[in-house]
């Protein structure tokens, strides 16, 4: 079996005449939680579906677990712990009923952890699923897909509605469960603060393109977000330096860069005291990307209209 | 294959209104229509024809919330379809069985004798013990039918107005055919036999196509 769990080649998908994922590579590891970002219509959704089989790509291909996404065996499926943004069980169902349709589906499936999520929460079994809060029926689903113990998550905004104890320890036992399972997951939010804590890597779509696909760490290390006079431009360092981005405030010119330290240090001498240059968090880092990427989209579009 | 009773369950429960809807009718109409019932009476075949719709409707629902739920649980789709038809013969049966022990027991017979005076009973309620079989050979052709068109009408190329019209086709080649009172023994054995291959096909193009339906 090859190490990356998770492999989209050449990914697209139409919707009628507009094309929601155009032309996605990406391969995930064992072992690693992917965010997935993007702001909404980007894609992220779409990926997701196809990930899980439930569309029909219209150019590429997908693969998990080694087993392509269309036609994923029983052996497979059962080993796949998928959330959907918009997927909800009927109203009417019982939280024990739902545990009992979990666990004939996965195989591995274990009610006394899932027996045990729901008293921490406070949640009856014997609850319709229809009289729960937005955040309890998040939890209740969150936990259906971490008792079947799956190798791969997809997971489309899990945490939406919950309070924030509720999304710490729901990504705490995620990062858990990964860690101790080698699993691999993928998680498309829009809480950008929370998923920063347990994420290992961060890949950012927007307009059905995949912008980024890195590890946060070197992120991190990388990307630095530097503060000019409103008529200053930073010095042409070749392609060393990366603009992701830029923005005029207060009297002050905000630019995104991505560089290596070493030209960091070049910078830094160059423009001397002039420069104020600090790390950014990962909220930071999307908005300057999904930006710039928007006006280069814009920019695009104009040409193409000339 | 495994029956997953809670997957059942749920199927099942997704046609119950429906189910309770059609017995709520069937029921009191088996016991106390004084015409005597035969193949070709109208009502019933209308019924039939509802209720066949109403069950592929209900069942066929591939861009629900509820469904895209139950589809991702990890089951596969064969197992999905499986108990998709299980559940299908189930909310069939739930209906058609009490309205058949209503004709074959003495109940409805006793009815139309003793409440009615109705000079045809019990006379006729041997000649009325067959119809329900034709009943249930009806829901037999039209619900893999119906199946058929949900699931076609779920692909990424849809081509639905191709397969509606089929639908539509055979429905009116059905009503015609009731229209006569008689038809040639070799005819019915002709009918028979089209039927069976129209069955067997809509099953199992059904299933291949549901492992390729989307679900959104």
């Amino acid at each position: 079996m090859s190490e990356n769990v998770i492999r989209a080649e050449n990914l697209s998908r139409d919707y009628g005449r507009f094309r929601a994922l155009d032309n996605l590579n990406l391969n995930i590891p064992r072992g690693r939680v992917v965010a997935l970002l993007g702001p909404n219509g980007a894609g992220k959704t779409t990926f997701i579906k196809l990930l899980m089989g439930l569309l029909e790509p219209t150019e590429g291909k997908s693969f998990v677990l080694d087993n392509l996404s269309r036609a994923l065996p029983g052996s497979v499926v059962s080993k796949i712990g998928y959330m959907g943004d918009m997927d909800e069980p009927p109203g009417w169902s019982t939280i024990r009923q739902l545990m009992e349709i979990q666990a004939g589906a996965a195989a591995k499936f274990e009610k006394e952890y899932f027996v045990q999520a729901m008293k921490k929460h406070e949640l009856n079994l014997n609850k319709t699923y229809s009289s729960l809060s937005k955040g309890q029926k998040k939890w209740v689903r969150a936990a259906l897909v971490l008792a079947g113990k799956p190798d791969v998550l997809l997971l489309d905004e899990p945490v939406e509605g919950m309070d924030p104890s509720a999304r710490k320890d729901m990504y705490d036992q995620l990062r858990d469960y990964v860690t101790d399972t080698d699993a691999a997951a993928i998680v498309a939010t829009h809480v950008i603060g929370d998923i920063e804590r347990v994420a290992d890597d961060v890949a950012i779509i927007n307009h059905g393109h995949l912008v980024t696909y890195a590890d946060l760490e070197e992120l991190r290390e990388q990307v630095r977000e530097v503060q000019l006079g409103a008529d200053e431009d930073l010095p042409e360092l070749g392609d060393e330096i990366e603009v992701l981005g830029s923005k005029t405030a207060d009297g002050a010119k905000i630019v995104w860069i991505k560089c290596p330290e070493k030209a960091r240090e070049i910078l830094e001498n160059l423009l001397g005291e002039k420069i104020i240059m600090w790390t950014v968090s990962l909220e930071t880092f999307y908005l300057a990307i999904t930006e710039h990427n928007s006006n280069n989209t814009q920019a695009h579009l104009k040409e193409i209209e000339k | 294959m495994k029956i997953k009773m809670s997957l059942l369950k749920i199927m099942f429960r997704e046609t119950l209104p429906v189910t309770l809807i059609t017995l709520l009718i069937a029921c009191p109409y088996a016991l106390f229509t004084r015409e005597v019932l035969n193949w070709q009476n109208p009502w019933i075949a209308i019924f039939i024809l509802a209720h066949s719709i109403a069950i592929a409707a209900l069942s066929g629902r591939y861009r629900s919330r509820s469904f895209a739920f139950v589809y991702t649980r990890g089951f596969t789709r064969d197992e999905l379809w499986f108990h998709k038809m299980l559940s299908t013969a189930l909310s069939i049966l739930a209906v058609w069985l009490p309205v058949s022990l209503i004709v074959w027991l003495p109940v409805r017979s006793l009815i139309q004798d003793k409440l009615f005076i109705s000079p045809y009973f019990p006379l006729m309620m041997i000649r009325e013990a067959s119809v329900p079989w034709v009943w249930l050979g009806g829901y037999a052709i039209l619900l893999p039918l119906f199946h058929y068109v949900w699931i076609r009408r779920a692909q990424p190329l849809r081509g639905e107005n191709g397969v509606v019209f089929l639908a539509v086709g055979v429905v009116i080649v059905i009503a015609t055919l009731m229209t006569f009172r008689w038809h040639a023994q070799w005819f019915r054995i002709l009918i028979y036999c089209l039927s069976t291959v129209m069955i067997i096909t809509c099953l199992v193009a059904g299933r291949i196509l549901h492992r390729t339906l989307e679900v959104q």
